[in-house]
């Protein structure tokens, strides 16, 4: 199991936008079972309503965690879906 | 109090599994959102409207996953097991409220019909946005004989997805 905790760089925090490019990430390789964590909460990564129910804020630090094959890569991915591009 | 339990769960409409539209407009399909997010169906499948009145109202019944805090956005958890987002708009998250009021907080019940989000929509086109919003079933894989109705005039709560 690989886990990964950075803070959220989207000014908008957790939206419909990078939440999906959350869940694509995670499809990529669906061997993978990665759950988002921010405070007290958790959400499953491929269930964008989950991630949006996070509530997370710019400024928030959130945990990835993949388990499962190519799990290293997915995190770095999934970091990527978020704070990569602010377009 | 049986009376109303049999109301909530035993209502005609919920079996039927429709999802009703929550604003009047234009149905149209995902396919011409201007959004790819949306278009390519990533986040599932479903219906996008132009609206012409700024009031939104609950597509089914059900309880609010998500209010977002700019409130261009809301998800709701149906009775009929759809979880589905009403995205007011293309890029209104940068609005950042402004223009939107909520009338609904996360966790709240709704039924059909009750108010969610009233948006002064001819704020928002002059803010220079896109007003399109797509109706989409985050969970699409679990109704694969979804169909989407669009191309159509739709008031609110015409039918525009059965599931």
């Amino acid at each position: 199991m690989e886990r990964k905790t950075f803070v959220l760089k989207d000014l908008e925090g957790l939206h419909a936008r990078n939440s999906a490019k959350i869940v694509m990430a995670v499809q990529k390789c669906r061997a993978v079972k990665v759950t988002v964590c921010c405070g007290d909460r958790e959400a499953d990564g491929e269930n964008i309503l989950e991630l949006m129910s996070l509530n997370a804020r710019y400024g928030a630090e959130i945990t990835v965690t993949a388990q499962g094959p190519r799990e290293r890569e997915i995190l770095e991915e999934v970091e990527k879906a978020v704070n990569g591009s602010m377009i | 109090m049986f009376g109303n339990l049999k109301k909530l769960f035993g209502g005609g409409q919920e079996e039927k599994k429709v999802i009703l539209a929550p604003v009047s407009g234009k149905a149209i399909p995902m396919s011409q959102v201007a959004d790819p997010t949306f278009s390519q169906e990533i986040l599932g499948k479903g219906v996008a409207i132009v609206p012409d009145s700024g009031t939104f109202v609950a597509p089914a019944s059900g309880e609010v996953a998500v209010m977002f805090e700019t409130k261009h956005a809301v998800s709701i958890k149906a009775d009929c097991g759809a979880e589905f987002i009403i995205h007011i708009g293309m890029d209104t998250v940068n609005l950042k409220g402004q223009y939107f009021n909520a009338c609904v907080a996360q966790g709240d019940r709704v039924k059909a019909g009750d108010k969610l989000v009233e948006v002064d929509l001819e704020k928002v086109k002059e803010a220079g946005y896109d007003v399109t919003t797509p109706i989409v079933i985050c969970n699409t894989p679990n109704f694969p004989n979804m169909v989407c109705h669009s191309g159509m005039d739709v008031k609110a709560l015409d039918p525009i997805i059965e599931l």
